[in-house]
């Protein structure tokens, strides 16, 4: 009964992206596949659909708000679910799906989907708890989608957590977290949609999705509150649509999907520029059509990327004075007026640059990078690889294709990125859409060998196939089944709550009490995600500060009055200058717990 | 001294293309096999191997059998 609301949730949600994505369908090339459209369908109306919410919820964001923007979305899917049931069989009638990929997809998606319907976790260290899953929370609290002004990082684009937030409103936080069922899905589609249109036939196509859903650096990215593995699926429907472009209306489209993927992920924007690059060139070579009209087609392309991603620059813009907030140190030449205080940027610069330091940038690291993508991923966040068969496979699956433009535009796509994304964070989720590249030339490779290779060759490649897959799932598997373990047993989740979760007891109080009307929340890394409560918080993980003119604890607690804060939670041991004394005249201790106490402003 | 057959490297034609770079070549299937056969065993030294389990595996199997 427990899960029930957050299925209904993403059926709901889900039902509407399709209703959205049914307003693309005029612009798709007409000799689109079923597997394209349906793939496309649904990733462009998540897209269309967060960002609706997110304009929607600049003025309001109630639940009633969400409702009535999921349901011109439901209303348009209605006619299409018969019709879209009976197509996209195509994707199992491409010949009988081969046993044994059938098998591996379905036992990943098996693993997502309970693994989903646990509760979220952990502490400021998760980026879900400190930002994915807390700015949806807040949203939904105060009725208004603005940055939480205690974490800085709640100002990102934000067209999937737009989506958490609706899921959340509809069906609690479990049904942010079976969100990464969906988007599993929609990535493992747009895969086998591009591994059709390369050629490969229905068993292609089931391997290619088979080493996605394998690949543990890939399915990091789709659960836990990240976005990653839906943002490569906007990027690869970029692509998917960009290198078959001829009429206005495919521009429009590629343009659509362009803007989706920059109102997600600022690293989108750099995605943009290469995939029009790569666009602009193969279209010029291939000369299907004259370069006056491919550019002006491209132009307008780029003004509808630009128009779809508007609302989250200009919002942050309008509130920040920059744009990309918080800036990188090179826009703020351009952009002077940026809020932010220096500490805050360059605490953040300091973490973008620690995370995404990878192996380095020499020349041999980067000429070392696939070798390093496959054996050493843990250097790039890549939780246990991507599996062997792109290095081992990809090579051949290239040659292989070496006379088709669309493959080499995607190559070249491929390979611009890796550069682009070896230059400025080498972070393995961000490389989620060359991960799927990577897995469709594997299988195309494979497929080569198979018709031109030894017998030994034949052997080795099945293999490394094998072995691509078993090592995925053995890495896979084990992540998730704690999450599992807490979906189907009350009782261990109940345990692993209070084991995982800072300063539960206290939260549960505060949660419980009545009186509690405002929190103040003193330790800048303790979780205000687990308040129920509306809260203040002086200081941020950052170093933001949420009070004007309150950089001590003096200053703090005179101001609190003025804020309606009834409550103060301290806890120790916390870093921090916001260290409550003992018996704090003004305060009286009504809840103690380890580590954590509670007081009420008399 | 091996003796190397001429034919393999030198095209008797001008323009055809050299045997050992051609993909009906005996080069190519080879190299072919080299390439895949390097990654798997590369899988193994550094993934399997090369790891904590992979090393503790080891580690055990060494002790019981001096044991």
């Amino acid at each position: 009964m427990r899960f029930l609301p957050a299925i209904f949730a993403n059926v709901i949600l889900v039902a509407s992206a399709l209703g959205f994505g049914r307003l693309l369908r005029s612009l798709f090339p007409e000799n689109f596949s079923e597997i394209d459209r349906f793939a496309l369908t649904l990733l462009g109306g998540l897209g269309l659909l967060g960002t609706t919410l997110f304009c929607v919820g600049q003025f309001w964001f109630s639940r009633f708000a969400i409702v009535l923007v999921l349901l011109p979305g439901v209303l348009l899917s209605v006619g299409i679910f018969p019709g879209a049931l009976r197509k996209h069989r195509t994707l199992f009638t491409m010949g009988s799906p081969p046993i044994l990929p059938l098998v591996v997809v379905s036992s990943v998606l098996i693993v997502t989907a309970i693994g989903g319907f646990a509760e979220p976790i952990g502490d400021m260290n998760s980026d879900a708890i400190a930002y994915h899953y807390h700015g949806p929370k807040v949203w939904l609290r105060e009725a208004v989608i603005r940055p939480v002004p205690d974490e800085v990082l709640t100002s990102f684009p934000s067209v999937v957590e737009t989506q958490f937030a609706a899921l959340m409103s509809l069906g609690g936080t479990r049904a942010a977290g079976l969100f990464s069922f969906a988007s599993l899905v929609s990535l493992l589609m747009i895969a086998a949609s591009l591994a059709t249109r390369l050629g490969l036939d229905g068993r292609g196509a089931w391997w290619v999705v088979a080493l996605c859903a394998t690949m543990p650096a890939l399915y990091r990215g789709a659960y836990g509150g990240f976005i990653d593995v839906l943002f490569a699926g906007f990027l690869l429907g970029a692509a998917r649509i960009a290198f078959d472009a001829v009429a206005l209306r495919h521009y429009v489209l590629f343009g659509i999907f362009c803007g989706i993927a920059m109102g997600t992920k600022y690293t989108a924007l750099i995605s943009w520029v290469l995939l029009v690059f790569c666009c602009l060139l193969f279209s010029a070579l291939g000369r299907r059509q004259s370069l006056p009209l491919l550019v002006k087609n491209l132009g307008i392309s780029c003004v509808v990327a630009i128009v779809v991603c508007a609302p989250f620059y200009l919002r942050n813009w309008v509130l920040f004075g920059c744009p990309i907030y918080p800036p990188p140190p090179g826009l703020l030449r351009f952009f002077p007026a940026t809020k932010l205080l220096p500490s805050v940027l360059q605490e953040v610069q300091h973490n973008v640059l620690e995370t995404g330091r990878g192996l380095g940038r020499s020349i041999g690291s980067f000429l070392l990078l696939p070798f390093n993508l496959t054996y050493h991923t843990a250097d790039f966040r890549g939780a246990g690889g991507i599996g062997l068969a792109p290095l081992a496979l990809g090579p051949l699956g290239l040659f292989a294709c070496r006379k088709d433009p669309f493959a080499i535009a995607l190559a070249l796509f491929a390979f611009l990125q890796m550069t682009a994304w070896f230059a400025t964070a080498q972070v393995s989720r961000y490389a989620i859409h060359v991960y799927v590249l990577g897995a469709i030339f594997a299988v195309l490779g494979w497929q080569y060998v198979a018709k031109q290779g030894s017998k030994y060759a034949r052997a080795v490649a099945a293999v490394v196939v094998a072995l691509s897959v078993l090592y995925g799932l053995y890495m896979i598997v084990p992540d998730r089944v704690e999450n599992m373990h807490a979906a189907v047993s009350p009782a261990f989740e109940d345990k692993r709550r209070h084991e995982e979760t800072p300063y539960l007891e206290s939260f549960d109080y505060l949660n419980a009490e009545p009186s509690v009307r405002k929190v103040l929340i003193l330790g800048p890394y303790v979780a205000p995600f687990y308040s129920d409560k509306p809260y203040v918080k002086p200081l941020g993980r950052w170093g933001e500060q949420t009070i004007p003119d309150a950089n001590d604890l003096q200053a703090v607690l005179s101001q609190s009055r003025e804020l309606h804060v009834s409550h103060v939670l301290d806890v120790f041991p916390e870093n921090g200058p916001l260290k409550l004394p003992e018996n704090s005249p003004g305060l009286t201790l009504v809840f103690q717990g380890k580590d954590q106490r509670v007081y009420r402003i008399d | 001294m091996m003796r190397v057959d001429r034919e393999d490297i030198f095209p008797e034609k001008v323009g055809e293309p050299r045997k050992w770079f051609s993909e009906a070549g005996a080069l190519w299937p080879r190299l072919i096999e080299l390439w895949l056969t390097a990654v798997v065993v590369a899988f193994f030294l550094i993934r399997v191997f090369g790891s904590q389990t992979g090393k503790r595996l080891l580690n055990g199997l060494g002790h019981s059998h001096f044991q």
